[in-house]
């Protein structure tokens, strides 16, 4: 162990008590030895003990907290969602390739056309038949272009990291679809995460006093996936909820401030 | 009262906001005592609180139980949070005028800023009082102040080593004194 390792090392304590500047955190992140890791997370733990003080927050703190988290999605379990639109654009092009070698329809594993739906999930189809999926090769270019759109307009924005963690998934699957006004819709998700995003190319805004709203529909029926305006040239959305295995990703328009079921025929239907 | 917190947070790592609610009745007035104590400044401290919730919630299907407590896990983005807002200018400005007002105060206004004192602190405080004074002081420096471990070293105009040495002894110790969280 080198003289430079043991002075990262040394860096634990003060790791565990946010006392490094954020280059020094990042070099304890990057090169600390596990032991070293280890023992500012026991340090860390010991340190949040000293802060036993309570106090009352206004409870207008609540009310906001809960307002604020009802909009905002999760990341998924893994640490190293990208954040930047610089990987996503990136791995869009992988994941791209490999879509153009097999066809969309052939790669998505629920899809298969021998899989037994139930009632429910059957009832559900007869209404929200799938749209026919536009060239694989297509889809990509496209969303190299939203992706890098999305960086620009979205900032920091932690919707975007969100976004980035499903596009980039190493099991992310898309599918391309046109709308019936011409919108290009790319609909991409990842079974492994259980999460999926829409991509719009040109959506118009929702009719006065009408939202747009995304739902996954299973064997259970349609679950609210969230609603969502339209934003300009691009808009881009993760669906709130879990996909569940091959879900069908649906979008209706409804009553501003969302239904709880569907109640107009929708305008995007992807199997996934 | 039993509320369980890791499960609360395991809950709302599947996105149930009525689990996210419970969690926040349940350790609110730590986080918010956390961070009012690092920024004095309630209407800062309330943003901050709010950032921290926020990110607890995104964060959440992150929290793995099996390598700690729920509330050392809240507490450690609440802290990280809070040193990062104390350490922008303005934020450090503002508090050094408050804790100047506060300090000149009469005793009375300072025991009513501290709100509840709990037996947490209590024991926290008394497990402070067994370190050596530097030991103490170098990791109040860091933990209540927000301070790096460079600005503490040129605080107390001592090398940046025996900073080091003071706060992994002292943090150290702490750990044998106040044992685990879990």
């Amino acid at each position: 162990m080198s003289d430079d390792r043991r002075s990262v090392d040394d860096l634990a304590a003060a790791y565990a008590l946010d006392a490094l500047t954020p280059e020094e955190r990042a070099r304890f992140e990057a090169e600390a030895s596990p032991e070293a890791r280890a023992e500012a997370a026991a340090l860390a733990d010991t340190a949040t003990l000293l802060g036993g003080d309570q106090a009352a927050p206004p409870p207008s703190l609540r009310a906001s907290v809960l307002d604020a988290i009802a909009r905002e999605p999760q990341l998924p379990a893994t640490d190293d969602a990208p954040r930047a639109a610089a990987p996503l654009a990136a791995r869009s092009d992988a994941t791209g390739t490999d879509a153009s070698g097999s066809g969309l329809g052939a790669s998505a594993p629920a899809g298969g056309t021998g899989r037994r739906l139930g009632p429910a999930e059957r009832r559900a189809r007869a209404r929200w038949q799938p749209m026919r999926v536009l060239g694989a090769v297509a889809a990509s270019a496209a969303l190299l272009v939203v992706g890098i759109a999305i960086g620009t307009q979205l900032g920091a924005d932690p919707r975007q990291e969100a976004l980035g963690a499903v596009v980039s998934a190493s099991d992310a699957q898309r599918s391309e679809v046109e709308l019936a006004d011409g919108t290009v819709a790319t609909v991409i998700w990842s079974a492994e995460q259980g999460q999926s995003a829409i991509l719009f190319e040109g959506l118009g805004a929702a009719p006065e006093g009408r939202t747009y709203q995304a739902w996954y529909i299973d064997a259970a029926g349609p679950h609210d996936a969230g609603v969502f305006d339209a934003e300009g040239d691009s808009t881009a959305i993760v669906l709130e909820g879990e996909l569940s295995a091959g879900a069908v990703v649906g979008v209706t328009v409804e009553p501003a401030g969302g239904s709880e079921a569907p109640t107009t025929d929708p305008i995007l239907v992807v199997e996934t | 009262m039993e509320i369980d917190v890791e499960e609360c947070l395991v809950r709302a790592a599947d996105g149930d906001q009525r689990a996210f609610a419970a969690l926040y009745d349940a350790t609110a007035p730590r986080v918010f005592g956390l961070v009012l104590r690092i920024l004095v400044d309630r209407a800062q401290a309330e943003e901050v609180a709010q950032e921290v919730f926020l990110e607890a919630w995104r964060q959440a299907k992150r929290f793995d139980p099996s390598r700690g407590a729920a509330i050392s896990w809240l507490l450690q983005i609440a802290h990280a949070r809070a040193v990062d807002r104390v350490r922008s200018s303005q934020a450090q400005r503002d508090r050094d005028a408050r804790i100047g007002i506060r300090d000149t105060a009469v005793p009375v206004d300072v025991v009513a800023e501290q709100a509840e004192v709990s037996l947490d602190a209590a024991r926290a405080r008394s497990a402070l009082g067994q370190l050596s004074d530097a030991q103490r002081e170098a990791i109040e420096l860091a933990y209540f102040d927000g301070l790096t471990q460079t600005e503490i070293a040129e605080r107390l105009g001592a090398p940046l080593g025996t900073v080091k040495t003071r706060m992994r002894d002292g943090l150290t110790r702490l750990r044998g004194i106040l044992g685990v969280t879990t």
